[in-house]
């Protein structure tokens, strides 16, 4: 997991070497796609995702025995046009997730960063903390925070945000007791830099690729957690579309109408391949040994 | 060694001391116990018999006094000890992960190996994205796309249940399937840093096969980060183990789990988070001893 | 590496040889006359006055009897251990008890053995659950070997519900054991007895040889399994692992219709489904207008939900709480016609051309359907322009709420109290802990109505109760429950009750 941090390619030509890569042009691409729906929803869909009407309900998609040519992919069981909620719902999705990563990857890499810094009893403390979460069953801590407090989004964000902290502490620590060593790091505490300043300018952009990989696969897992939490009751609110939510729904209906789940999990393996792809590629692009072979 | 135990101990209390927390906050398990048109009084009592209406603090030097001898309390919604309901039901959630576990290497690890050997090719990336496919799915959904195709459709294997090999097929299927991403992506990162090594250069100068290479010089290296992030992975197949004993009926402790939440019924709670949190501790200590064994570069002085 | 292998492979013997011990405790009844049920949850306790869920009662219920039961098939009070029951007055009750019963471990079953049920029955430290059914009991006299007198406190019209309920347990047996040990090993004069219960995955129980009355023809062992998902219990009922799978999801319901070896039994449920807008001052909101409340009630659409949403299957409440077959149900209350254009004007005339927003709490997967049925609800306000936010709450978290009156001032609940008009009227009385209305006549009308013998004059009071909580409006009555069971062709005379019980009385299989 140790990730060399000693040759950092710039943005621009880690771009090129993703781009090169095949199966990382169709990653990118679908991505590009799945933002463009999340960005703005209401041009791509053709109709209001909250949109009802009871009278067609369970509709098949356009290929199937019973359909509407208006509903491409088919309605769900309150009428609801499925690919309008599909694409509406990759925004709540991608909100909902990447805020949780967010959340855990500032909250992590900060704390990870000043238990490596500093290190002495502090260090120690929060490794135990960290140790405590780890050994915490996630999805326990989750029911029991949500019943607590209530599953209002910004909630659901927080929470599953906090369930990921440790690991990026831990990427992040480890990184820094590594880099701390460094000529560059001691060079800048030579000139009375900072403490904070040392972290967060000189050591932080050096373990800033080990952590954009690890939140791309990080992204990959939120999804499934919130789709797991819509499977208990606990994921985001209805009449909110979010892909995990309507796999839950339309689960129901499976027999009836196999697209209402079907297509929005479609919707989810893309987009987590996708980012476990992404993150692999990453990975292999960042590595200064692979990139000369 | 015994400092690694002791520090375990402050982590197991803070543990149960936040499961507590979180539970006690979360309601009075007599709304949940006692149908919702029971007279007050009825309410009262039942709160006092259970000692439900100690202040918070008291009730958890309680229960931490009588967990230090084994002691986890009586269940509020069975009224059983909440060892023995837990101890019922671990069986049969052990029996699931192991076979999960054995899935997830059986799969991940020659898939990681392969995509290593075969790196940037078509082989690489097709057994990635095959990998990739079990995480990719909400694992409740794969139980029920499963259970459609193998029992319905199918009828090669039963819906549910537990007892035969044949009932395990298909939870252990949903459980390990998500598992054997992450284990063949640590295995192909590691088998790439392995295959550039010194030694296994040295061993294909000395004219070794490259099947001997591969599988056994470089892959027992590449064994040690899979080992540590198996044992780190304990909760994520904890999260898995709820949902799957859910959707395929299976008798273990993340049913009784997700059942005790919802009914606040604390000490079963207490027992399984206190529980979980120890093996995963445990766990993770074996792990560095098998280091030991593994590597013997490596050892604890 | 090799070591790890090696571990791994005695793991994975390990495994396999418990599967081979499970697999040796081979059944010695064939299937074909074996019962296998699926419920959703195990039982907590098999003892049936542990708690109130069906799930414990349904096998608690085969193994412990209780005094009477309400047939399905004819709705009227049959007898079990007892044979017959009168007023003496309106506060002693006189049971006649069933001769020559035993218990399966011999012990009789006779008039010491019902004066201690009764006793168990009323001590609320043991039998909390039945608290709102045995509060009225005083004191229990023995007349004669097969004669017990019940005294209650005041006049109590519920009572036949309440002999319902009272199952009779074996005096010395539970002594020696106690009430927790009971729970997990009863014993009673059921036509099965407990043979094995393996938590979380079966509960087996086999004929019982000295069965006083006529047990299920055909079927040698019944065995209880915990199937939490809907999805799932749908499909093993499909391959034949299930005869009977309980509490379907109605999107199941269709598919088992259109097999051949397959029935479907649908069952009103006593579940009232209602949305509360509640009039109570200190739930601030528009609701406090009585014209908001007349809005709401026009906007919903119930037939809508139920056609669509339960194929028809659920029956829609008319304008009250009380079911059709109830004690006080009065026909000549009409409900709330569904009439968009007309609840528009009456929330304009209340001051909101506009509409407003309000919060809706909801409970997510308590109840069938009910995220669908309030993402519904929701759909039909926005029509009139009254903008929800749903709410959707834990069930845990929602039975808190709503006991501590919180699930104001708009929210959605399916209640089930015992079927009796008074139970079901009282929830709405001033000093109820999740009323949501006040009114001194009503409090009138339910106090009179519990103490009324007379069954005419009681009827009387309960209509008036019920226009008045119409006028009043501090509800909208959406529909009863429906639930669906599936069962093998096999199963014959399979008829569940309102409140999820199946009764094996008159049940067989082929």
């Amino acid at each position: 997991m140790t990730m060399a941090a000693d040759i950092r390619p710039g943005g621009g030509a880690l771009m090129r070497r993703l781009w090169r890569g095949g199966s990382s042009k169709a990653s990118l691409l679908f991505l590009g796609l799945i933002v463009l729906c999340a960005v703005a929803p209401s041009l791509l869909a053709p109709f209001d995702p909250y949109q009802q009407d009871l009278t067609k309900r369970l509709l098949g998609p356009v290929f199937s025995e019973r359909y509407d040519a208006a509903h491409l992919l088919g309605t769900d069981q309150l009428g609801r046009d499925v690919l309008s909620r599909i694409i509406h719902g990759a925004q709540i999705t991608l909100l909902v997730s990447a805020l949780a990563v967010a959340v855990s990857a500032i909250a992590g890499t900060v704390v990870g960063l000043f238990a490596g810094y500093r290190g002495g009893w502090i260090d120690l403390v929060i490794m135990r903390i960290i140790d405590m979460q780890l050994a915490f069953p996630v999805m326990l801590l989750v029911i029991a925070v949500v019943a607590v407090v209530g599953p209002s989004l910004v909630n659901l964000i927080l929470i599953m945000g906090l369930s990921g902290w440790p690991r990026f502490a831990r990427v992040a620590r480890g990184s820094v007791l590594s880099a701390k060593e460094m000529d560059y790091v001691d060079a800048a505490r030579a000139v009375g830099t900072g403490r904070w300043r040392i972290m967060f300018h000189h050591i932080l952009p050096n373990i800033m690729s080990a952590l954009i990989v690890y939140a791309s696969f990080e992204l990959a897992r939120m999804i499934l957690l919130e789709a797991s939490l819509s499977f208990l009751g606990l994921g985001v609110q209805p009449p909110i579309p979010t892909w995990g939510g309507m796999i839950n729904d339309g689960r129901q209906y499976i027999f009836q109408a196999w697209s209402v789940s079907f297509f929005p999990g479609l919707a989810i393996l893309a987009l987590i391949l996708t980012f476990n792809m992404l993150g692999d590629d990453l990975r292999d692009a960042l590595d200064p040994r692979l990139a000369n072979e | 060694m015994i400092r690694r135990l002791l520090a375990t101990v402050p982590v197991l209390i803070g543990i149960s001391f936040i499961s507590f927390a979180l539970i006690y906050l979360s309601g009075d398990p007599t709304d949940f116990l006692l149908p919702v048109n029971t007279p007050e009084e009825t309410r009262r009592a039942f709160r006092a018999a259970q000692g439900l209406d100690q202040p918070f603090l008291v009730q958890f030097l309680d229960f931490l006094a009588k967990a230090i001898t084994g002691d986890f309390g009586t269940s509020l919604r069975f009224q059983q000890s909440a060892g023995s309901l837990v101890w019922e039901r671990l069986g049969a959630t052990g029996e699931l992960a192991l076979a999960a576990m054995v899935i997830a290497l059986a799969i991940g690890i020659p898939g990681g190996t392969i995509a290593a050997y075969r790196y940037g090719s078509v082989t690489d990336r097709a057994v990635r994205a095959i990998s990739l496919l079990g995480q990719a799915v909400p694992n409740f959904y794969l139980g029920v796309v499963a259970v459609i195709v193998c029992a319905v459709w199918l009828r090669i294997l039963p819906s549910g249940g537990r007892g035969t090999v044949e009932q395990l097929i298909l939870p252990a299927f949903t459980l390990g399937f998500g598992l054997v991403a992450l284990i063949a992506r640590v295995t192909r990162s590691c088998m790439l840093d392995a295959l550039r090594q010194d030694y296994i250069r040295t061993a294909r100068a000395k004219g070794l096969g490259e099947n001997r290479v591969v599988w056994k010089h470089a892959l027992r290296n590449a064994f040690i980060p899979v080992l540590t992030i198996i044992g780190l992975q304990f909760g994520l197949l904890l999260n898995g183990v709820v949902v799957t004993e859910i959707v395929l009926s299976w008798p273990g402790i993340g049913r009784l789990a997700i059942q005790s939440i919802y009914a606040r019924d604390f000490p079963v709670v207490q027992t399984i988070v206190f529980l979980s949190a120890f093996t995963f501790v445990m766990l993770n200590l074996m792990v560095d001893l098998l280091y030991v064994v593994l590597d013997p570069r490596i050892s604890y002085k | 590496m090799r070591g790890s292998l090696r571990a791994f492979a005695i793991g994975f013997a390990a495994s396999l040889l418990a599967f081979a011990a499970v697999a040796a405790n081979a059944q010695s009844v064939p299937r074909n006359r074996t019962l296998v049920v699926a419920q959703n949850f195990d039982p907590q306790s098999l003892w049936p006055n542990g708690t109130t869920a069906s799930t414990n009662l349904n096998p608690g219920g085969a193994i412990v009897e209780p005094l009477f039961w309400v047939n399905p098939r004819t709705s009227q009070l049959e007898p079990l251990l007892a044979t017959a029951f009168k007023m003496d007055s309106p506060t002693a009750y006189r049971v006649e008890l069933r001769k020559g019963v035993s218990f399966s471990n011999g012990e009789p079953m006779n008039a010491d053995a019902l004066v201690h049920t009764l006793k168990v029955f009323v001590d609320g430290a043991v039998t909390p659950a039945y608290a709102l059914y045995s509060t009225p009991l005083d004191r229990f006299e023995k007349i004669d070997d097969h004669t017990v007198v019940i005294h209650t406190k005041n006049p109590y019209p519920a009572m036949a519900l309440v002999l319902t309920q009272i199952h009779v347990i074996p005096p010395a047996y539970w002594q020696q054991v106690g009430h927790a040990k009971f729970a997990q090993q009863p014993v009673g004069t059921g036509p099965f007895k407990l043979t094995e219960w393996v938590k979380d995955d079966r509960v087996v129980m086999d004929r019982n040889p000295n069965y006083w009355g006529t047990a299920p023809k055909g079927v040698e062992r019944v065995i209880w399994k915990p199937v939490p998902d809907d999805t799932a219990r749908a499909v093993g009922l499909e391959t034949g692992e299930y005869d009977i799978a309980a509490s379907l999801a109605v999107g199941a319901a269709p598919r088992i219709q259109g097999q051949p070896n397959l029935q479907l039994v649908s069952v009103d449920s006593y579940r009232v489904f209602n949305m509360i807008l509640s009039t109570l001052p200190k739930h601030q909101s528009p609701l406090l207008d009585k014209r908001v409340r007349y809005a709401i009630n026009h906007a919903i659409d119930s037939d809508a939900i139920v056609k669509n949403l339960f194929f028809g299957k659920a029956r829609v409440l008319q304008g009250q709480l009380l079911r059709k077959q109830q004690l006080g149900f009065d026909p000549d209350i009409k409900g709330y016609a569904f009439d968009p254009e007309k609840a528009k004007a009456l929330l304009r005339e209340a001051g909101f051309p506009n509409g407003f927003d309000i919060d809706f709490k909801i409970p997510s997967g308590r109840y069938a359907q009910d995220r669908e049925v309030c993402e519904a609800i929701a759909g039909m306000l926005a029509k009139v322009g009254i903008r929800t936010k749903i709410v959707a709450l834990e069930g845990g978290e929602f039975l808190r709420q709503l006991r501590v009156q919180e699930l104001g001032p708009l929210s959605f609940v399916g209640l089930a109290p015992p079927d009796d008009p008074h139970f079901q009227l009282s929830q709405y009385r001033s000093d109820w802990r999740y009323t949501f209305i006040q009114s001194a006549e009503l409090d009138r009308l339910i106090d009179e109505g519990v103490k009324e013998t007379d069954v005419a004059k009681r009827g009387a009071l309960y209509r008036q109760a019920s226009r008045l909580l119409h006028e009043e409006a501090p509800t909208v009555p959406l529909f009863l429950g429906v639930d669906f069971y599936g069962a093998s062709s096999r199963v014959k005379g399979l008829l569940p009750t309102g409140d999820q019980r199946i009764y094996l009385y008159g049940l067989s299989l082929e």
